[in-house]
């Protein structure tokens, strides 16, 4: 049984990994704590299942609807609650994206109502036995789109210009923009990459779960923020990681333990980690500053 | 000093719009004042919103009924709906707001046991009845006299829904899944369905829980295959129950599946699609039921909301109307002077009903304040609930 619960717990963190992945951009680059991630990912679930119900959209349509969706709503988030907010007040701008997460869940609730609906089956699901193990299609449909999309993410971050743009902002914001970069465009760049980024893991979810309600992006904001924490803030190769390593607790705690066991876990490490390694498990990018 | 006609005129409108408006209103049935107030809790939002919604849906259906039909008393009936987002806080400032500030009569809902249980106590002080539609963990009416429940708790709902399931399917061995922070799941869970699956002869491998907020059921249904359960029997409302249904369909545990009052929703089969195929639910209420009545309800419910209700609307829409007969022929005066013993007069009234013909069945309420009538063993087949019972 072991081993098939670790490719739940591997299934789950996926899913961990790819929210924490914007927050830790967006903390990088920012430094500010983006509450309204965990509702972009909810809206990109329900424009995927959108367009799977109403425009007739295979799994692959969903995911590229959803990603340009939440890419706009990136756009919005760093027009309307970012930009014009003054960087003078270091909660201000937290304020004002906890508005944000508000404004976006009521408007999902009036839309879709307040109801959990189902994520109608997109993908066929066929069983492959490994000895004990057993794994559907589905499961690896949602790892591979994950792993694929973390590859990119990393790829683009490491060797294209606006990468080193983005790793020269998460440094020092002044000296990269006096340096020559355009701190403006870095930061659109990163909300909208984040934005699809979680949009894309909103698609997946409903995927993997089924079932998607206009309340599930608290939860994952919440796991999210402690993913970005364990894995060290703005690090991005730590958020893939801790994701990964926090589904995997729930998961085996759950199984072995208990279900009000889940979080009682996940929350003690991360206060040990605060505790004892500040920075994360894979330290922190931005240490100087902070 | 010469008083202009028109003051003269505007002054006479108000004395009679004042004095002799309400004489009208009174003649016209014993009830004083402008209008006659219920008040109603529901979730309209998040868990078992299905059970809410459709609650409200019934009961404004029966109040347009009710008001086009003259009204209670000849006064028009106005209910006030409050979401309760199935959240314990929530309920307890709505149900103050609705007895202290809003003055109504009498309050309908709230739908979920883990509200009833505990606003219950409270209902000492606030002197207002409130009568739940859906709410059926064991024991909870008897908290006060002022709480009162038009539904069969879930131990009796459940009963001859395990013996059948466990009778078509031959289950020898299964696990309880149930949500720990969800009241009537918890009491199916760790006190109702234990002692059903031994009296049905069937072992219990495990009892495995989750949380409400829980969406990721993988680690539970993976225990329970390597357990080797060969049913799994549910502690659970709809939502959760259905995608726990879909996990164990996504792993290959394609056992039947026995659920209790909150999973038994139309939700359950919706989310659930293919995987809730051949699942046995409780109900207190047979939607289906011939009776020309439940017809006639079902066609308006369906045109209102789309579909059809768990049985908390039906409760529902049966709650207004037995309000409507008890403040009508128990003297009640509706004068805002008279509102403790206008309460009074509306709960013992509930409290009695015998026999009486509603949408849901024959109810009578028991000693404790529990109600009864029609139950139904609901069955899956064809992405349809039908009744099984003989």
């Amino acid at each position: 049984m072991i081993y098939q619960q670790l490719i739940n717990g591997l299934m789950l963190g996926a899913s961990y990994s790819l929210v924490a992945i914007g927050y830790t951009l967006i903390f990088g680059v920012l430094g500010l704590l983006y509450f309204a991630h965990g509702e972009v990912f909810m809206v990109g679930a329900f424009v995927g299942l959108y367009l799977v119900i109403h425009a007739g959209a295979n799994i692959y349509m969903a995911l590229l609807g959803a990603t340009i969706a939440t890419a706009c709503l990136g756009v919005f988030a760093v027009f309307a609650a970012v930009r014009p907010v003054s960087k003078d007040y270091p909660l201000a701008p937290l304020i004002s994206t906890i508005g944000l997460t508000i404004v976006l869940q009521n408007i999902a609730t009036y839309i879709f109502g307040g109801q959990t609906v189902a994520f109608p089956e997109t993908i066929e699901s066929i069983l492959f036995h490994f000895g004990p193990v057993t794994i559907s299609s589905v499961q690896i449909f949602t790892l591979a789109v994950a792993i694929v999309l973390m590859v990119l993410l990393w790829l683009f971050i490491e060797n294209t210009k606006m990468g080193r743009a983005i790793r020269a902002t998460a440094e020092n914001h002044e000296t990269a923009a006096l340096l020559g970069v355009n701190v403006n465009r870095v930061v659109l760049v990163t909300f909208i990459l984040a934005s699809a980024i979680a949009g894309i893991a909103g698609v997946l979810d409903g995927v993997k779960n089924s079932a998607i309600s206009p309340f599930m992006g608290l939860q994952v904001a919440i796991k999210g923020l402690v993913v970005m924490l364990l894995g060290g803030l703005g690090n991005v190769r730590g958020a893939m990681v801790a994701g990964i390593l926090l589904g995997m607790i729930e998961i085996l705690t759950a199984a072995y333990l208990g279900s009000s066991m889940r979080d009682f876990f996940t929350f003690a490490i991360l206060i040990l980690i605060l505790l004892y390694r500040p920075t994360g498990l894979f330290g922190t990018r931005t240490i100087e500053e902070r | 000093m010469k008083i202009p006609v028109k003051f003269v005129t505007a002054l006479a409108v108000t004395v009679a719009a004042f004095v002799v408006a309400p004489m009208i209103a009174a003649d016209a049935g014993q009830l004083s004042g402008r209008k006659v107030r219920l008040g109603a809790m529901v979730p309209l939002t998040e868990k078992g919103a299905e059970w809410g919604q459709s609650s409200k849906a019934s009961m404004e259906i029966a109040a347009e009924e009710i008001n086009a039909a003259g009204g209670i008393g000849g006064l028009p009936l106005e209910i006030l709906y409050y979401d309760t987002r199935a959240k314990e806080s929530e309920g307890l400032n709505i149900i103050n707001r609705l007895a202290e500030r809003d003055k109504v009569l009498a309050v309908v809902g709230p739908c979920f046991s883990s509200l009833f249980e505990i606003i219950a106590p409270l209902l000492d002080r606030l002197q207002v009845a409130m009568i739940s539609m859906c709410s059926s963990k064991p024991g909870l009416s008897a908290l006060s006299k002022w709480a009162l429940r038009n539904t069969l708790t879930s131990d009796k709902q459940l009963k001859p829904v395990v013996a059948a399931w466990a009778k078509e399917y031959g289950v020898k061995k299964a696990v309880i899944i149930h949500d720990l922070e969800d009241a009537v799941s918890r009491a199916e869970g760790s006190k109702i369905l234990p002692g059903l699956l031994k009296a049905n002869g069937i072992e219990l491998l495990d009892v495995l829980t989750y949380r409400t907020k829980d969406t990721d059921f993988s680690a539970q249904i993976t225990k329970a295959k390597s357990l080797g359960a060969q049913g799994i029997a549910f502690g659970s409302c709809y939502q959760q129950a259905a995608a726990i249904a879909k996990e164990a369909h996504k792993q290959g545990l394609k056992v039947p599946m026995v659920g209790g009052a909150c999973a038994g929703a139309p939700g359950f089969v919706t989310i659930g699609g293919s995987a809730a195929e051949g699942a046995y639910m409780s109900t207190a209420a047979w939607i289906d039921d011939p009776r020309p009545k439940v017809r006639e309800y079902v066609k308006k419910i369906v045109k209102k909301y789309g579909k059809k209700p768990p049985y908390g609307g039906p409760r529902a829409y049966d709650n207004i109307y037995a309000l409507k007969e008890i403040i009508e022929n128990s003297g009640v005066t509706n004068k805002s002077g008279d509102l403790a013993s206008d309460r009074e007069k509306v709960r013992a009234g509930f409290a009695a009903l015998k026999g009486w013909n509603g949408v849901a069945g024959e109810i009578t309420m028991n000693e404790v304040g529990d109600g009864a009538g029609a139950t139904a063993i609901l069955k899956v087949v064809n992405g349809q609930y039908t009744n099984v019972a003989k």
